[in-house]
C-alpha cells in the first residue's frame, strides 16, 4: 500500500493509541522495582525492597492465600457446570432452551453490583456472608459464560462417532462422555479451567460485597490499601497480579490453538 | 463432517436433559432468586409493602443527576472508544499479519490485566503527588500540583481506557473476516479510495460496531470501580449510589430500588440489542 499523508496519520495515531493502551502496565511495573518511599517516575534505581515487603507480610500473604483458593475452587466448580451447560446446548433441544442460555450468559454483561447485591440480600439471610463457599459460588456465576463458550465451540468441532463407537462397545452413556468426550476436549477443559480461574482472581466487586475485611481477597486488600495508602508495595502487588491473569489468559490462546490444530 | 453430524443429530431430539436438573436448580438458587429478590426488597420496608425507595429517587433531582451522570459516561466513553477503537483496528488489519500479532500484544496485555490493577495505575499517574504532576513540575511547567483525581475528565479517560480493549477486539475480528477484493472491486469499478471504505468498507463492520458498542456500553454503565477510585462526590454513578446504601446509608430499600432501576435499564437495552445483534456469533454459537 502506498504511504500517503493520511495513512501516515492514522498510523502515528494508531501507535499512540496503542502506546496509551500499554503504558500503565509498563509504568506500575517499573514503578514496583524502585527503592525509594515514594512512587517515581523513573524510578531512580533498582531494588526489591517493595516485593520483600510484599512476600514478607502476613496480611498479604493471607490474602494471596485467600485469591488462589477461591480461584482454584471457582475453576472447579464452574468447570463442572460450565461442562454440563454445554453438553445440554450443543446436543438438546428442550423447551425455554434459548431462555436459558441468555439466563446463563447474561453475567457477562449484567453490572456485577446487581449480583452483588443480590446475592448479599441471599447470603445475609442465609447467614453465609463471608464464606468461602459462598464467594465461590458468587464467582462460578461470572467464570461460567467463558466456560461455556470454550467448551461449546469444541463440542461443535468434536467428532460424535468416536463416543458412539465407544457405545457399541459396550460402554454405558457416562463411561462414553467420561472416558471418549473429556479427554479429546482437554484443551478446552484447561482453557476453561483457566478463563474461570482468572475471573475469579481478578474479581473485586463481588469480594468488596461478599467477603469479611478478616478474610479479603487480593483485589479487595489492594483496594483497602489504596484507600490508606500510596505505598509502593500495592505497586509490587499489583504486578504480580498482572503477571497471574496475563500468563493464564495466555495459557488459554495456546490451548486454544493447540485444539484447533488436533482437529 | 463431525460438527454437521452432531446438529442433525441435536434436532432430533425433544427431550429435556435430565442431568441438567441440579444446575437448574444451582442457577435458581443463586441466580434467580437472588434477582427477585432485589425486586421484592425494593417494595418492603419496615413495615409491608412500601414504594418509599422509588419515591425518594423521584422526589430528588440529585438523584436523577446521578442516572444522567452514569447514562452520560456509558454514552461519552463508548463515543471515544468507537472513534479510537476504529482507527486502530482498521490500521491493525492493514498490516502485515506478522506485525498485526505483534501489536496485538498490546491490546490483549491490558484487556487481561485486572481491571482494578489498571485503574490504580492511573491513580500513580493522575494523583496529586503522581507521575504526571511531578514530572509537570520537574520541567517547571506548573508550581503546584493539578487536581486531576475527583475530576470529569479523570472518569472518563481512565473508563474509556478500560473498555477500548473490548470495541478494538470486536472491530478487528470482524474487520479480519472482510474479503479485501470486495474493495479492489470497487475501486476496479472506478471508486475512489474513499468511496470504496465508506460504501464498501465501513457497511461490512456493521456487526462489529454493533458487537462493540453494545458491550462498552453496557459495561460503562455498571462500572463501580474506576468512578470510585478516581472520581469525587461529583462522579458518583449509580452503581456507586447502591454501594452507598448498602454500606453506609444500610437503607437495603432504597439500595434495592436503584438497583432496580439499573437493572431496569439494562434489561431495555438489552431488548434493544436483541433486535441488532446475532448472540449467536458473539457467544459462540451454542444454539
Amino acid at each position: 500500500m502506498p504511504l500517503s499523508p493520511g495513512r501516515l496519520a492514522l498510523g502515528v495515531f494508531s501507535c499512540a493509541i496503542l502506546a496509551v493502551l500499554i503504558a500503565p502496565i509498563v509504568i506500575i511495573f517499573l514503578v514496583s522495582f524502585t527503592p525509594t518511599k515514594m512512587l517515581q517516575f523513573p524510578p531512580p534505581g533498582f531494588s526489591l525492597r517493595w516485593y520483600e515487603a510484599y512476600f514478607g507480610d502476613a496480611m498479604w500473604m493471607h490474602a494471596t492465600r485467600v485469591s488462589f483458593v477461591v480461584a482454584s475452587l471457582t475453576a472447579i466448580l464452574s468447570l463442572v457446570v460450565g461442562f454440563t451447560i454445554s453438553l445440554a446446548l450443543v446436543r438438546y433441544r428442550f423447551r425455554g432452551k434459548a431462555m436459558f442460555r441468555m439466563l446463563v450468559m447474561s453475567p457477562l454483561i449484567l453490572p456485577k453490583i446487581i449480583i452483588a447485591v443480590g446475592l448479599y440480600f441471599l447470603y445475609v439471610r442465609l447467614r453465609i456472608l463471608g464464606t468461602t463457599g459462598a464467594l465461590v459460588i458468587a464467582h462460578t456465576l461470572i467464570a461460567v459464560p467463558y466456560v461455556v463458550m470454550i467448551v461449546t465451540a469444541s463440542l461443535y468441532g468434536f467428532d460424535r462417532r468416536l463416543e458412539w463407537a465407544a457405545r457399541s462397545l459396550g460402554a454405558s452413556p457416562t463411561r462414553a462422555v467420561w472416558l471418549i468426550t473429556l479427554p479429546n476436549l482437554r484443551p478446552a477443559i484447561l482453557g476453561g479451567a483457566l478463563f474461570a480461574f482468572v475471573a475469579s482472581f481478578d474479581d473485586i466487586i463481588l469480594s468488596l460485597f461478599l467477603t469479611q475485611l478478616t478474610e479479603p481477597t487480593l483485589p479487595r486488600q489492594i483496594w483497602v490499601n489504596v484507600q490508606q495508602t500510596i505505598d509502593p508495595t500495592i505497586a509490587a502487588v499489583s504486578t504480580f497480579m498482572t503477571v497471574v491473569s496475563v500468563l493464564g489468559l495466555w495459557l488459554v490462546t495456546l490451548a486454544q490453538r493447540l485444539s484447533k490444530r488436533s482437529m | 463432517m463431525a460438527a454437521t453430524s452432531s446438529r442433525s443429530r441435536a434436532g432430533t431430539g425433544g427431550r429435556f436433559p435430565v442431568f441438567l436438573t441440579p444446575v437448574l436448580i444451582f442457577y435458581a438458587v443463586f441466580f434467580g432468586y437472588p434477582l427477585l429478590r432485589i425486586f421484592w426488597q425494593s417494595v418492603s420496608g419496615d413495615d409491608g409493602f412500601t414504594l418509599v425507595g422509588f419515591r425518594m429517587f423521584l422526589e430528588e433531582p440529585a438523584y436523577w443527576m446521578v442516572l444522567l451522570y452514569s447514562g452520560f459516561l456509558g454514552l461519552l466513553t463508548l463515543a471515544i472508544t468507537l472513534v479510537c477503537g476504529y482507527a486502530v483496528a482498521y490500521w491493525l488489519v492493514t498490516l502485515e499479519k506478522n506485525w498485526a500479532v505483534v501489536l496485538m500484544a498490546f491490546v490483549l496485555i491490558p484487556f487481561w490485566s485486572s481491571g482494578l490493577v489498571r485503574t490504580y495505575a492511573w491513580l500513580v499517574i493522575l494523583g496529586r503527588q503522581g507521575i504526571l504532576n511531578s514530572t509537570l513540575m520537574h520541567f517547571g511547567w506548573i508550581d503546584t500540583p493539578m487536581p486531576f483525581i475527583g475530576t470529569n475528565t479523570a472518569v472518563v479517560f481512565a473508563l474509556a481506557y478500560y473498555l477500548l480493549p473490548y470495541m478494538i477486539l470486536s472491530l478487528y475480528s470482524v474487520m479480519n473476516g472482510i474479503d479485501k477484493n470486495l474493495l479492489l472491486a470497487a475501486r476496479s469499478l472506478g471508486a475512489s479510495p474513499m468511496s470504496a471504505f465508506r460504501h464498501v468498507f465501513v457497511p461490512l463492520t456493521r456487526p462489529g460496531v454493533l458487537a462493540g458498542s453494545y458491550m462498552v456500553f453496557m459495561l460503562g454503565i455498571g462500572m463501580y470501580i474506576t468512578p470510585a477510585m478516581l472520581g469525587g462526590p461529583n462522579q458518583t454513578t449509580l452503581p456507586l449510589m447502591i454501594a452507598i446504601q448498602i454500606n453506609e446509608a444500610m437503607d437495603w430499600t432504597f439500595a434495592a430500588a436503584l438497583s432496580v432501576i439499573l437493572l431496569v435499564i439494562t434489561g431495555a437495552m438489552q431488548l434493544m440489542a436483541n433486535r441488532f445483534l446475532d448472540f449467536d456469533r458473539l457467544w459462540g454459537g451454542a444454539k
